[in-house]
């Protein structure tokens, strides 16, 4: 329970502090970006380190799929205590990661008064997506979007080398 | 004994595929540069694996250790047959029969070679001790084929 609680604080206070220290900064828009940006890779860092953790006495995955079945039960279980509650596939390297109650949104206010902000508490986690999936020899393109809180769903292209 | 075959041609091939991309004088630099980041880039990953399982390091000294003993077994088959620091950042790491050297011939003859030879590990030790929460500068020397020197900087951030 506690570490739950840890890393949920610990990635408001990063968020915060990343958008504290741009908007001393001027242009609006372009500040938005670099926030997102600097967000994703940290999230890409931590993700790169936590698959390899993860994956140390897995055998090999058979497929991408295979991976991104692994990403939505044991990693997500791991960081964010549940699931994933759907995975699409077009079966041409794009996936849809649908989570109902997404552990970084669920704070907020349910309903659409905050959907604006929700980007910010987005970036760590495509970050954190994008990182695991490198470090399994996947590179792709991760963005997520938020039509009613909390619920959450994460697109990932896989980019064919 | 197989994976240890497969690990050192392995990095014998690409030491060659990389010089042979890389034409001229002045590309060496750049050959020994790709060859440091593939090393970075693995040791991010190892130390991740290795340190899985193990308790919180208590100083810089002790990570050292670590690499001097668990990493380099687990790598090259033995420990670092000697570790030496001025107790200020500066660690020097001597292998006195470093294994991806031993293929060459021992003595002095293919000495101008062996940088190549030392990227991977340099950046294998650099990647590792990033992860670890350490940053380093990492440079190698031979004088004695197939003794090898590494000295790690620790950068204050």
């Amino acid at each position: 329970m506690a570490d739950d609680a840890l890393f949920e604080f610990l990635h408001m206070e990063i968020v915060a502090h990343v958008y504290k220290e741009q908007a001393t900064r001027d242009d609006i828009d372009k500040e938005r970006v670099t926030c997102v940006s600097t967000l994703e890779l940290m999230g890409f860092r931590v993700g790169q380190g936590l698959i390899e953790r993860f994956t140390k006495d897995c055998p090999t995955f058979k497929d991408d799929l295979d991976i991104m079945k692994f990403v939505c039960k044991d990693f997500w279980s791991t960081i964010f205590k549940k699931q994933i509650d759907n995975l699409r596939t077009n079966h041409q390297g794009t996936y849809v990661l649908q989570d109902n109650k997404f552990a970084l949104l669920t704070q907020f206010s349910s309903g659409k008064q905050y959907l604006e902000e929700a980007p910010k508490y987005l970036a760590f986690s495509c970050g954190m997506i994008r990182g695991a999936l490198s470090n399994l020899g996947l590179e792709s393109v991760v963005t997520a979007e938020v039509s009613l809180m909390p619920s959450c769903k994460f697109q990932v292209v896989v980019q064919k080398l | 004994m197989a994976d240890e075959a497969l690990f050192q041609f392995l990095h014998s091939e690409i030491i060659q595929y990389v010089n042979s991309a890389e034409t001229g004088e002045s590309e060496n630099g750049r050959c020994v540069s790709k060859l440091e980041n593939m090393g970075f880039r693995v040791g991010q990953g190892l130390i991740e694996r290795f340190t899985k399982d193990t308790p919180r390091f208590k100083d810089e000294l002790d990570v050292m250790k670590f690499i001097c003993k668990d990493f380099w077994t687990s790598v090259f088959k033995k420990q670092i047959d000697n570790l030496r620091t001025n107790h200020q950042g500066i660690y020097v790491l001597q292998d006195n029969k470093f294994r991806l050297l031993t293929q060459l011939s021992a003595g002095k003859q293919y000495l101008e070679h062996a940088p190549k030879f030392l990227a991977f590990t340099c950046g294998l030790v650099r990647g590792a001790l990033s992860n670890i929460g350490v940053k380093s500068i990492v440079t190698a020397e031979v004088s004695v084929m197939p003794a090898c020197k590494f000295q790690v900087m620790i950068q204050k951030m």
